[in-house]
């Protein structure tokens, strides 16, 4: 999708706004003045709600250019049914959505969203149903300087969860929508949202566990661990057995 | 999730296992993790919470474990959110005059 400088910048590059929330009569008449095809409205929705729109995207998709283009396409995917829209939700509610449905989009034609297992990322248990490895309790919150690293390092171990868990992490944990929604976006039933939430925030917990225990020289435990299939947690043998 | 993928489909091994834990059988380390989102989420009846409140009692590693598991999630919401990164919402000038032009394009053609 093209990028190319049209008109001269009018404005210093935007973060993310933190503007108070528009009224009832701000949002109808934004809307109306969106239907009427005003190019002052596009621009005003664009400059007000592309700040978020894009964190939203980087966050899903970690290219930026696939962010930057689902983007593009979710304010052109929300101008052409502007006349549609009702006002059951808040522009920004709106456009939030048809982002996210967006960068879906872009993850499903690159079959990123296909089935991976989390053997190996979730607890180990012995074959009674206890704990096999010690579990070490965690650092307490770290300095200011420190806390830079450690927002990294969860980042990073956030990207190191298979697509299928990572998506539901960020949507449910990160962009804040509830199961339903979640649900509705993934084409998936709420039960399996809820099940690949509760999986993912364990591989997530074992992936930083290394990094953040209190007794560091004390852990015997790798970075992933690798349970046998014996020691395997029901919940790890039912996501193998039904190809999760 | 996707398109064509199969679903995780535990809802037969919850039944079974709430089953399990209903008719009084002991409750493992396991179980607590399994169940434990339901758990937080208060999702699990009476009896079973009470059950799983009298395990994490006496067991130290499910009582580190479910520490740390809520601390995941808190640590999830804080490195992710755009105060604790300011970049991950700095919108390029070229994007913003690029999905206006594409705006404007599609308006002449209509």
């Amino acid at each position: 999708m093209s990028r190319t400088p049209t008109t001269p910048a009018t404005t210093a590059a935007s973060a993310v706004s933190a503007a108070t929330p528009p009224t009832a009569a701000d949002e109808r008449d934004l809307v109306a003045r969106l239907q009427k095809g005003e190019a002052a409205a596009y621009e005003q929705v664009v400059r007000d709600n592309g700040p978020r729109m894009l964190a939203v995207a980087r966050r899903i998709l970690t290219d930026e250019s696939d962010a930057q283009d689902a983007v593009q396409e979710a304010f052109l995917s929300a101008f052409r049914s502007i006349a549609k829209f009702e006002g059951g939700s808040l522009v920004s509610t709106w456009l939030h959505r048809i982002t996210v449905n967006a960068c879906l989009m872009r993850l499903r034609k690159k079959r990123r969203l296909d089935e991976v297992s989390l053997d190996g990322m979730l607890p180990g248990f012995s074959p009674e149903g206890y704990v096999t490895k010690p579990t070490d309790t965690w650092v307490d919150r770290p300095s200011s300087m420190e806390q830079a690293e450690l927002r990294a390092t969860v980042r990073a171990a956030i990207d190191k969860l298979p697509e299928h868990y990572r998506i539901v992490l960020i949507l449910r944990d990160i962009e804040a929508m509830d199961t339903a929604q979640t649900a509705s976006l993934l084409e998936t039933t709420e039960a399996a949202v809820k099940i690949r939430l509760h999986r993912a925030r364990q591989a997530l917990r074992e992936l930083l566990d290394p990094s953040l225990r209190d007794h560091p020289d004390s852990s015997a435990v790798p970075s992933v661990r690798v349970p046998s299939p014996k020691n395997q947690s029901a919940a790890s043998v039912a996501t193998k057995n039904s190809g999760a | 999730m996707s398109r064509g993928s199969p679903d995780p489909q535990p809802p037969q091994l919850t039944a079974d296992m709430l089953a399990r834990l209903k008719s009084g059988d002991k409750l493992c380390c396991r179980d607590f993790s399994d169940f434990l989102m339901a758990y937080l989420d208060g999702e699990l009846g009476c009896d079973v919470a009470c059950r799983f409140d009298q395990h994490l009692a006496k067991c130290p590693p499910c009582k580190t474990y479910v520490e740390t598991y809520r601390a995941t999630v808190d640590l999830a919401k804080e490195s992710c959110c755009p105060k604790a990164n300011p970049q991950l919402g700095k919108m390029p000038q070229e994007l913003v005059n690029a999905i206006l032009h594409a705006v404007t394009s599609e308006k002449k053609c209509e």
